[in-house]
């Protein structure tokens, strides 16, 4: 039997019935073949009652239990809150599956396009998944300055996170650009470049990590509660009864001060 | 961080590129138990400190409605 990713081959399953599911982050770099980096999959599902409806019985086949995390259900995910559910694959490793439906940084209507084209793999984009990885983490930046390499030399530039590129695309094509360290690198200023693009990197950081305290004090009492509760309690289809009811009681659907 | 080595995936045909991942899928499975709880999504920031049982009564506590609206 030929080896496979067992995140694509979910992915294929998910979609068996129609784009509802497509694969971001880590997945993704593999995927547009630039590292092999994670461990985990990750997908943006389709806004919908019946993509969470079909995700969970994919993920009930697979005898899957929730992880500490949101019930995987519409009034949840458009608030902003992400699903966490986990299996164990036929040779007995440890398979994780993370949902949403509204990453951060990426538009409505971007959103919708992954779910018009058909023919399209189910895979966000580079650009998209540039700007799905301007997160809290320090690793992260360094992906998306290879992310963008892959990039049309005017995008790379828009995004990219390293300073010799930027001081080499800069001079030609940096005249309309916004960023500082564009503006720095025009004058040849290679430490002033260095400088904006860590200022920049911070600035980022600390947006998501105040986007993300948000749903953490919010979402403490629920997860407390879920946590107390023996894993086998969590497995689905039960599992998904229990979490929704601990939500209805506990978990804000769209928390207080969260932009989803 | 990503050496030559990590880039050079695009020569790679579909069934080489699993079989590359799939091996290192199973030398992941040994760090297991030291993985953070979350790679993605909201809670990406807690730590299993954070969601240890024995403070469920405390935080149950939080009337929900002082959070939400």
């Amino acid at each position: 039997m030929p080896t496979t990713n067992v995140y694509f081959d979910l992915t294929e399953e998910l979609n068996g019935d129609g784009r509802i599911a497509v694969l971001g982050s880590g997945q993704a770099v593999v995927w547009h073949r630039l590292a092999i980096m994670s461990k985990d999959g990750d997908w943006i599902l389709r806004e919908s009652p019946e993509a969470c409806a079909r995700a969970l019985r994919v993920l009930e086949q697979h005898g899957a239990r929730y992880r500490l995390g949101a019930p995987l259900d519409v009034r949840w995910l458009e608030g902003g809150w992400s699903s966490h559910l986990e299996l164990t694959d036929e040779r007995g490793r440890r398979v994780r599956c993370d949902f949403f439906t509204r990453p951060p940084r990426l538009s409505r209507a971007e959103l919708a396009s992954l779910f018009e084209d058909r023919d399209s793999p189910p895979v966000v984009s580079i650009e998209m998944l540039v700007r799905m990885k301007q997160t809290q983490r320090a690793k992260d930046y360094a992906v998306i300055g290879e992310l963008a390499r892959r990039l049309e030399p005017e995008l790379e530039l828009r995004w990219t996170t390293d300073p010799d590129r930027v001081l080499e695309l800069a001079p030609e094509l940096g005249a309309g650009s916004s960023r500082p360290a564009v503006a720095a690198a025009r004058t040849g200023d290679r430490r002033a470049v260095v400088r904006a693009l860590a200022e920049e990197i911070d600035e980022m950081q600390v947006r998501d990590r105040d986007r993300l305290r948000v749903y953490e004090e919010a979402s403490r009492p629920f997860l407390a509660t879920l946590a107390a509760l023996p894993r086998e309690e969590l497995r689905l289809p039960e599992g998904h009864r229990r979490v929704l009811d601990i939500a209805e009681r506990l978990l804000p659907k769209v928390p207080r001060g969260a932009e989803p | 961080m990503l050496s030559e080595d990590d880039l050079n995936l695009t020569d790679l045909d579909a069934e080489e590129l699993a079989a590359a991942w799939d091996l290192w899928f199973d030398l992941a499975q040994a760090t297991n138990d030291d993985d953070p709880p979350y790679a993605h999504g909201v809670f990406v920031e807690l730590r299993w400190e954070d969601l240890k049982p024995d403070r469920a009564a405390a935080l149950r506590s939080t009337p929900v409605g002082e959070r939400s609206r």
